[in-house]
């Protein structure tokens, strides 16, 4: 197996810079727990993750031109029918949804329509629904919380563990579909839903960044 | 002058008027007739008459366009390629050094699929600035997928114009023209032209059509992205689709021209003269034409049987055709307005080329001399076609000649 730098330096370095042989353990408890695996070409995850189709010049558009992106419009209440709201048209391949960790659950009985959420989600990821409200699309969501941070509205955008979910389904759906049900779901799941001070990642409020530089350039600072 | 076939009597007909107008003021009522929306201008000698006898007959309310004077050549041909995306039928030039300032937008134009209609009035290039004719500066754009055309006359100037933008925006097509006027020679000089009727021109020239690749907000498309390596072949390969049936599309509107206008070109791609029964031939583009003509037939008074053919159309190249018509001569002389440095026998561009038709389009290698003559507005003397002349019959002796000559320089 190749290796770039052998375990015995890294050893020699921790005990020669450091002199703590405390973490000389450390690094080989973590190094025995290492199984290394050989991957020969040919092996390995067999999915085609992405696929674009080269076409025939015949097939091409004249004059270097490119069809546009459609820009999406109205769409559908589920239960009423009416039409209304705005949802963007979204890149298919833009999935970033797979890595997300926590994603915004939304009471849309509380929504003062204040359009924050909206204006802020760097992924425009918000879509306006036939009532005016906004309701995250899950499928571009990475979860990063700045809607909860900005929404001025106490308990209205929640981010909550993903873990506890397994479809990208529009919530404002379930919303129209079944009020109470939802909101009943929505409480508990906000009971449950780890507390914004206590979390390691994502935004949490308004100032928290102007909060943390300073904190962290000290750090970098004294090493 | 281009040979006309039909009788005076007739032409009264079919025209509603007859002018003493130079080569660029045809162009100019060309464009008149063909209801151009924008024209861009930027002064340069000897093409800027035409700029300005547009903007005359927009003045005068004779013609309704947008007329902008771009800051340089560069904007000029950007503005016009621009509005021709968005569907406008648009009209441009300029000459020499100008038209290389153009460059950028040049090249992208046809790329683009854009079927502007350029009049180049053949200027030499800088260094030195002369204001005289030399065509280096419209066969800069020979390989990019221009269609290149000379006229030698202001009546065939007018004409070719209106063919111009029927060949360019058919749909088939749509790439641009470059229609080259020698400078001062025939964009200066005056003769006598049949203006045709509005009314002819309209069952001539349909609307400007783009169709899906019109630039509106109501189509959405992106036009002109960069594109790596995956795409630069297919897309070069869809212009040279373009160039694989354009002399038919040429030949299809010549006819139709003659049918409405009743002006008979013949063969659009080259005129012959004096050809039927000649030994050698000379051959060039433009106006250096009629000095060639004038000694053609003082030379025939001599017994002397020598004929002349006139290229027209430069790009498409219609190399089986000039093949086909070459071959059966003793010997010919391509007399080139331009220079090509470094250059296969050091010719002259005309001759390479029609060196390469003929070896490819026939077993009969007659040599294909090339002279160099007329530079910078130099004019070509009738004993300077003489002088080729006799050059050419030598070859046709079988004495060897070299393969190119400078003619009319001291030294």
């Amino acid at each position: 197996m190749p290796e770039l730098v052998s375990f015995a330096s890294v050893e020699k370095f921790i005990t020669d810079k450091l002199k703590n042989p405390l973490k000389v353990t450390s690094a080989r408890t973590a190094y025995d727990r290492f199984t290394a695996i050989e991957i020969k070409p040919g092996q390995g995850n067999p999915e085609e993750l992405f696929n674009f189709g080269l076409p025939k010049w015949e097939d091409m558009r004249l004059g270097v031109s490119i069809k546009g992106q459609p820009q999406g419009g109205p769409y559908e209440d589920p239960v009423s029918k009416t039409v209304g709201g705005f949802r963007p048209v979204r890149n298919e391949l833009f999935k970033k949804y797979t890595t997300r960790t926590m994603r915004p659950v939304v009471n849309f009985a509380t929504c003062t329509k204040c359009t924050l959420c909206w204006l802020n989600c760097p992924d425009a990821s918000f879509d306006v629904t036939p009532d005016g409200t906004y309701d995250a699309d899950l499928k571009g969501c990475c979860g990063c919380g700045i809607c909860e941070a900005v929404c001025p509205v106490k308990d209205c955008i929640t981010m909550v563990n993903e873990s506890e979910f397994h479809d990208n389904d529009s919530q404002w759906a379930r919303f129209k579909q079944d009020r109470d049900a939802y909101l009943q779901w929505l409480e508990k799941t906000i009971e449950e839903a780890e507390p914004v001070e206590k979390r390691s990642q994502g935004f949490r409020y308004r100032g928290q960044y102007q909060e943390q530089v300073p904190a962290a350039l000290e750090i970098a600072n004294k090493g | 002058m281009a040979t006309l076939t039909m009788p005076v009597e007739e032409k009264k007909k079919t025209s509603e008027q007859e002018a003493l107008i130079t080569g660029a003021e045809a162009i100019a009522i060309a464009c008149k007739l063909a209801n151009v929306d924008v024209v861009t201008a930027y002064p340069i000698r000897p093409y800027d008459t035409v700029m300005q006898y547009i903007s005359q007959l927009v003045a005068d309310g004779e013609m309704d366009c947008e007329y902008i004077v771009a800051e340089g050549e560069h904007s000029q041909f950007e503005i016009v390629k621009h509005a021709s995306a968005c569907g406008a039928r648009v009209f441009c030039g300029s000459s020499g050094v100008g038209w290389m300032y153009a460059m950028e937008a040049l090249t992208v134009t046809p790329a683009l699929r854009l079927p502007l209609v350029a009049m180049v009035g053949n200027r030499a290039l800088d260094d030195p600035g002369a204001f005289g004719v030399e065509h280096n500066d419209a066969l800069a754009v020979r390989d990019l997928g221009w269609m290149l055309t000379w006229v030698d006359s202001a009546q065939e100037a007018l004409d070719t114009a209106l063919i111009a933008y029927r060949v360019a925006e058919d749909r088939r097509m749509f790439v641009p023209l470059a229609l080259s006027c020698d400078g001062a020679f025939l964009t200066h000089s005056q003769s006598l032209v049949n203006i045709p009727t509005a009314e002819q021109v309209k069952k001539f020239l349909p609307r400007y059509d783009r169709g899906d690749l019109l630039l509106h907000p109501d189509n959405v498309i992106s036009v002109a992205p960069q594109a790596n390596e995956d795409w630069v072949m297919e897309i070069r390969r869809q212009n040279f689709a373009v160039t694989e049936y354009a002399c038919d599309v040429i030949r299809e509107v010549y006819a139709d021209f003659e049918k409405i206008f009743g002006r008979k070109y013949g063969n659009p791609f080259f005129e012959e003269y004096m050809t039927e029964d000649a030994e050698v031939v000379l051959l060039g583009m433009g106006t250096l034409s009629t000095p060639v003509r004038v000694a053609i037939r003082k030379l025939r008074e001599q017994g002397k049987k020598v004929g002349f053919v006139r290229l027209r159309w430069f790009r498409p190249f219609a190399g089986p055709e000039i093949a086909k018509c070459l071959e059966r001569f003793k010997a010919i002389g391509v007399i080139d307005r331009d220079f090509s440095f470094g250059s296969p026998n050091l010719s002259g561009v005309v001759a390479t080329e029609v060196r390469s038709a003929m070896y490819t389009g026939s077993t009969a290698r007659p040599p294909v001399l090339g002279f160099i003559c007329g530079l910078g507005g130099r004019e070509v003397t009738v004993p300077d076609v003489e002088n080729m002349t006799e050059i050419v019959f030598q070859a046709a002796k079988g004495k060897t000649q070299p393969w190119t000559q400078w003619i009319g320089l001291r030294g």
